[in-house]
């Protein structure tokens, strides 16, 4: 391969990694509900494409998502055979903020992801859509082939669903 | 109870909306954190063009119908065969009736036709009333007249008696009869069975011709 359009290619990937790289990543969490799983088959999908022809790929984006998914499928079933590590173990390490607090957060932490995962992945997706990435109504029903209208209401059924999850967790929602 | 007093956290929609950009905040990896992201009208033009040059690869982050809709397409197949299976054979049109193609023909019957070359002025009497006719008290001169159309029909069986072979012959024939009544002036038509059976031995007319081939005398 040229070393000139191995640099091309390697500069369009990179372009794309940081284009795309958010977006896929929050689908692939509405999906897995693991934040460092869905980061996973995002490096490892664009790693793949290192190893492909860009120019064969007429939609790099749905190629990169393609492949995470079917990381993640493959993941999934390797996890039910093999140990699983403990989540906690990575953070311990080279924090110094205040004990209290980290426990605070992780604990309320643990619970929203808890009672997100209780979710379908419908409502996952426009939740993390919205508050991951932050976008609008708008451009996710331009994403989602749909209408402004409709993802308001998507939204609105995900975010009481997961009020009613977050109760049965211990987070009040006198409101809801 | 709970380690952390959690109560009250999510005192309204703004509350859970901070409860959750934070907590994907949280989640999202550092360095996905740091790209920057584009615009909505720039977004929406990358995405037309996307869609209008093409797809190589098929885009699973729109949600397919996928499997659901398939098998309800195919179950609503399913179903409406079904339907149809079923009116096809309830409700199956008159005139697509299975007919057997083959007609059973009656055999010809043996009594005679009746002779259509009758005058106008006579009529065909029922065989109880002949009878009626017939045994009257009063004498009646009667014409008879007698067709010359006779319908025979010859049964022929072979028998193997101590005697030989026999053949017997039925013979069944019909003779039609028109009778005229000079009182009434009306014209009756009869037909008349005569039935013969004949038994005739075969051996002996067989023999006699192997006499005649060898040159016997008979």
């Amino acid at each position: 391969m040229p070393e000139k359009q191995a640099h091309e290619w390697s500069a369009e990937i990179e372009a794309v990694y940081l284009r795309e790289g958010r977006e896929i990543w929050a689908l692939l969490y509405a999906q897995c509900s693991d934040s460092d799983r869905a980061y996973d088959a995002l490096q490892e999908a664009f790693v793949r494409l290192q190893s492909q022809e860009v120019k064969s790929i007429r939609n790099i984006r749905a190629w990169v998502l393609t492949v995470a998914q079917n990381w993640l499928r493959d993941f999934a079933r390797r996890q039910n055979h093999a140990a699983r590590p403990a989540d906690f173990l990575d953070n311990i390490v080279g924090q110094n903020s205040d004990p209290l607090e980290d426990l605070e957060r992780k604990e309320r932490n643990s619970r929203v992801r808890q009672s997100l995962r209780q979710l379908r992945a419908e409502d996952r997706e426009v939740l993390v859509l919205r508050y991951a990435l932050g976008w609008s109504s708008k451009r996710m029903s331009i994403a989602l082939n749909t209408s402004t209208s409709a993802i308001d209401m998507r939204l609105s059924r995900a975010r009481k669903r997961l009020c009613e999850e977050l109760e049965k967790v211990g987070i009040d929602h006198e409101t809801v | 109870m709970k380690p952390f007093d959690t109560s009250g956290m999510l005192e309204n929609d703004e509350e859970l909306e901070s409860v959750l950009r934070e907590y994907f905040q949280q989640e999202m990896p550092p360095e996905l954190l740091e790209l920057s992201d584009i615009s909505d009208a720039e977004y929406e033009k990358r995405f037309r063009q996307i869609h209008t040059s093409g797809n190589g690869v098929p885009d699973t982050f729109h949600r397919k119908p996928g499997r659901q809709y398939k098998t309800g397409l195919l179950m609503l197949g399913l179903c409406v065969c079904l339907i149809i299976g079923i009116s096809f054979t309830q409700f199956q049109p008159a005139d697509q009736i299975p007919v057997a193609k083959h007609t059973i023909t009656q055999p010809e019957s043996v009594q005679p036709a009746v002779k259509n070359e009758v005058s106008r002025n006579s009529h065909i009497l029922e065989p109880a009333s002949l009878a009626v006719v017939d045994q009257g008290d009063t004498s009646i001169e009667m014409t008879p007249q007698i067709d010359k159309r006779v319908h025979e029909s010859i049964d022929i069986t072979l028998y193997n008696t101590e005697l030989g072979p026999i053949e017997q012959r039925t013979e069944l024939s019909w003779t039609n009869i028109t009778v005229q009544n000079p009182n009434t002036g009306t014209n009756v038509e009869m037909s008349m069975p005569e039935l013969t059976i004949d038994f005739v031995p075969v051996s002996n007319a067989r023999l006699s011709l192997i006499n005649d081939e060898n040159g016997n005398d008979n």
